[in-house]
């Protein structure tokens, strides 16, 4: 196991199941402030004709050397030895940010009280032979997991 | 460890989390889509797609996925209530079943008794599984009066199928080489049509889309995107007829054993000249003959037109339009074309005859007034068997040509009307009204008594599927509060109304045996314990060619170009050749130069059913305007800024949303939200003269910008 995603922009069109699918997983509710592990968005780029319309999932891709792990002053962040997933333990967190300024994928998050909270990969289920939440969900099939 | 599992919901006898089947009935009611349910203690606390279910296959839309939600809002109906303030005022009190049940029997009954059984409206919104029982019931009640939903979507389409080919057809996307995605983008909302529309690209084929909007379908798989502007594609439609003829293309033997009107329809379509249809629609004619050539080249082409075609004042007749370029072609009951599709049970096609028809019918009562819409939409009376609800709120203020006194209203939504705000105003009339849905709505709000309902999660459901399947699920978790489904509560209308209706009093056990008696399935236990998909014994595949060798349910007993059928209403203007409505709404286009589009699906909705839920509304700023870039500018409007879009009927105030998915000239929204709800400002004089659709997808607006 390689531990990574893969996105398939190709396949994606910001249905959002994927951060529902996060929501439902990891007990997030929009209305408590939360928010999701993945997001979706829509990119457009021109006019008239020549308009190009992306549509993105974005979330931890848990990148091989993962910028995150060596920019948190307090150690928060390791790679997983079993899964090769970034995983983190925020009890040390110190509300810097210096991980999200990393990241190239915006994919860390944080809560009212400034303490980082990330994906997972839903390392859990990884490790029973499950898929993650997102990947499980897309219905087309734009996110994979390896 | 325990702590960790149960945190990461991991199904096993160490967290005690199981995982239990279900049916997502949030929309699709023609392909269910299978769930998994992660339950611990009756709780549901995660869903995913059915691994093995056939068709969604262990995927689910963002609205499935969101059903957890859905179940546990704080909007739910929980008890029955007795409202003790004004009607509209939401203030009630909760009271018993019995006497809630009492109370609806007795006054249906009084109403029945002083105004005749018609005077009780019998409405079924979303979703649609209990339907037949309902219209059953109004039926045995003594009326024609059962209106639904469907008064304002998709009935239309079933029409202008029925029309042309005396059937219901279904294009055949994976045997095509060429599809027309015609108004259609079905990545978005229907994801097992979105993924055969995938497959087949990526199988090869060539998609064409026609859709004045940049469509997820246009962005991501056309091979080639017309844009028409709104509301101008049957010009380009009969001209493309009229190149086919005129080049040659028809298929003549084809027409001469199958097809009804040739030379009246020749003669319209000669009007429809290419230059006609590039002035109409804005795209220069050398896209249009790449098309009508693309579509010509190969005998396995087609064209899929989308419901929203027929949502528009000349809707029916356009998609009718759309139709016929697959008849003179002889593109019909041939692979990778249209074949007719036989509904089972609720929409669902299950490869074999039941006796759903006979259920509803066996009790239709004879002599009674005529139902709601039968004096302005005759047509709609040939091919439909409900009222038409686009009619109700006129007939309910005007009391012609009888009054209406009672409403039954499962799952209304008012919203789906045109003036909704109108419409639900003038639900005032009713001398009394109750109301059955899974959370508290405005209409709940006008009831006397309203009646909390379960959801699909707490019932057992049977549905065919896929043209063989049948599964029959159990209740996956006990319900919230005290709530009943459906059928309960109109078997339990039926006992204490007295109406001797022996199998609608038996229930939904007896009336799926019932309906399902063709299937061929000897022992409806075992299914129903099992709970899990079977292929129905009697499950035949479709005989390709059998349609054709067999005589069409039409006047001419051909496809008829030309309908017969409409031919029968020479006093309603209606004309049985598909040919462009001159205008489409009277409004001044200098005060109203806007083309408004609304209700074209985004992913994270279906109507108002979703409204409540914020894992789906989380998803899109929805409501927006969406409006082009270059408009905005004229109009000195910037991304999120308020604006009001305004109709000859009323205004709502949302902010706007810059994006080129909308031409110059034309903006888009979704409908049904409580902030901003597009359907309160359509003037419910824009109806369909054939099929009595509102004109959703095209009516006028201005847009100004709020004065801060």
């Amino acid at each position: 196991m390689s531990g990574r995603f893969q996105f398939i922009p190709e396949r994606c069109i910001n249905c959002g199941t994927c951060s529902v699918a996060c929501m439902d997983q990891n007990d997030l509710y929009p209305e408590k402030g939360d928010v999701p592990y993945r997001r979706c968005y829509t990119v457009e780029e021109g006019h008239g004709e020549e308009t190009k319309i992306h549509y993105l999932s974005s979330g931890c891709m848990h990148c091989v050397d993962a910028p995150c792990i060596s920019a948190c002053p307090s150690g928060c962040l390791y790679k997983d030895e079993e899964t090769q997933l970034t995983l983190y333990d925020a009890s040390a967190c110190v509300g810097c940010r210096l991980c999200l300024e990393a990241c190239p994928f915006d994919a860390l998050v944080f809560s009212d009280d400034g303490v980082m909270a990330k994906c997972d990969g839903c390392a859990e289920r990884v490790k029973h032979g499950l898929l993650p939440a997102c990947v499980c969900a897309c219905p087309y099939d734009a996110l994979q997991f390896e | 460890m325990n702590e960790q599992l149960l945190k990461a919901k991991i199904p096993g006898e160490e967290t005690g989390i199981e995982i239990r089947h279900s049916l997502c009935d949030i929309c699709m009611p023609g392909m269910p889509c299978g769930l998994d349910l992660y339950v611990k203690d009756d709780k549901i606390l995660k869903v995913e797609g059915w691994k093995e279910f056939p068709g969604n296959k262990g995927k689910l839309c963002v609205k499935g996925a969101a059903s957890r939600e859905y179940q546990y809002s704080s909007a739910r109906l929980t008890q029955p209530l007795k409202r003790i303030g004004e009607r509209g005022s939401g203030q009630f009190e909760p009271i018993s079943w019995d006497e809630a049940l009492d109370i609806c029997a007795e006054q249906f009954l009084k109403i029945k008794e002083q105004y005749g059984p018609e005077a009780v409206v019998w409405n079924c919104g979303y979703s649609k599984w209990y339907r037949p029982w309902l219209h059953r019931l109004t039926h045995s009640f003594g009326s024609l009066n059962y209106v639904t939903e469907s008064s304002t979507c998709h009935c239309a389409e079933v029409m202008s199928y029925n029309c042309v080919f005396g059937s219901y057809m279904r294009p055949q996307i994976p045997a095509a080489k060429v599809v027309i995605a015609w108004g259609s983008n079905p990545l978005v909302n229907k994801i097992n049509m979105g993924k055969n529309l995938m497959q087949f690209k990526e199988n090869g084929g060539t998609l064409v889309v026609i859709d004045p909007r940049l469509t997820q379908a246009a962005e991501k798989l056309s091979d080639i995107h017309l844009r028409p502007r709104i509301g101008t594609d049957g010009y380009m439609a009969n001209a493309m007829a009229n190149y086919i003829i005129e080049k040659g293309y028809i298929d003549q033997d084809f027409i001469d054993r199958y097809v009804h009107g040739f030379e009246a329809y020749k003669e319209m379509v000669s009007h429809y000249t290419l230059e006609l249809a590039e002035e109409k629609t804005g795209i220069p004619k050398e896209k249009i003959v790449e098309v009508a050539e693309l579509f010509v080249s190969a005998p396995n082409t087609l064209v899929f037109p989308g419901n929203g075609l027929t949502h528009r004042v000349d809707g029916f007749n356009l998609h009718r339009s759309v139709l016929s370029i697959m008849v003179i072609t002889g593109k019909v009951d041939r692979p990778g074309t249209y074949s007719p599709v036989q509904e089972t049970l609720c929409h669902g096609p299950g490869g074999f005859r039941g006796r759903e028809e006979e259920f509803i019918n066996d009790v239709k009562p004879k002599d009674c007034k005529p139902p709601i819409g039968k004096g302005h939409f005759p047509l709609w009376f040939d091919y439909i068997n409900e009222a038409q609800g686009t009619d109700l709120a006129r007939q309910l203020r005007t009391g012609d040509p009888y009054p209406l006194k009672g409403l039954a209203a499962f799952g209304m939504n008012y919203k789906m009307f045109p003036e909704s705000d109108a419409f639900l105003e003038s639900l005032k009339e009713f001398d009394f009204i109750m109301a059955t849905d899974i959370f508290h709505t405005k209409v709940c709000d006008m009831a006397d008594i309203v009646l909390p309902a379960k959801t699909f999660f707490e019932k057992g459901e049977a549905k065919c599927f896929s043209d063989r399947f049948v599964v029959w699920t159990k209740p996956a978790v006990p319900a919230v509060g005290d709530c009943r489904d459906d059928v309960e509560i109109i078997t339990e209308l039926a006992k204490r109304m007295r109406l001797n209706d022996e199998l609608l009093e038996a229930g939904y056990d007896a009336g799926i045996r019932y309906m399902l008696e063709g299937s061929g399935i000897t022992d409806f236990d075992a299914l129903h314990e099992s709970g899990e998909p079977i292929v129905a014994p009697n499950a035949k595949p479709y005989v390709p060619g059998s349609y054709l060798a067999s005589e069409k349910n039409t006047i001419s007993g051909k496809i008829e170009l030309y309908s017969e059928t409409i031919a029968k209403y020479p006093d309603y203007g209606l004309n049985p050749l598909p040919a462009c409505a001159e205008q489409q709404d009277d409004a001044d286009i200098q005060d109203y130069p806007f083309t408004i589009m609304t209700g074209a699906r985004i992913s994270n909705a279906i109507h108002s059913r979703t409204t409540g839920i914020s894992w789906l509304r989380s998803q899109s700023k929805d409501p927006v305007i969406k409006i082009n870039p270059k408009d905005a500018e004229q109009l000195g409007i910037k991304e999120d800024e308020m604006v009001f879009v305004i109709t000859e009927v009323g205004r709502i105030r949302l902010p706007a949303m810059l994006t080129e998915e909308y031409a110059e000239g034309e903006v888009g929204m979704y409908h049904g939200f409580d902030e901003a709800n597009a359907n309160s400002i359509l003037p419910e004089t824009l109806l369909d003269p054939y099929s009595g659709f509102p004109a959703f997808k095209q009516f006028r607006c201005r847009i100004e910008k709020e004065e801060v």
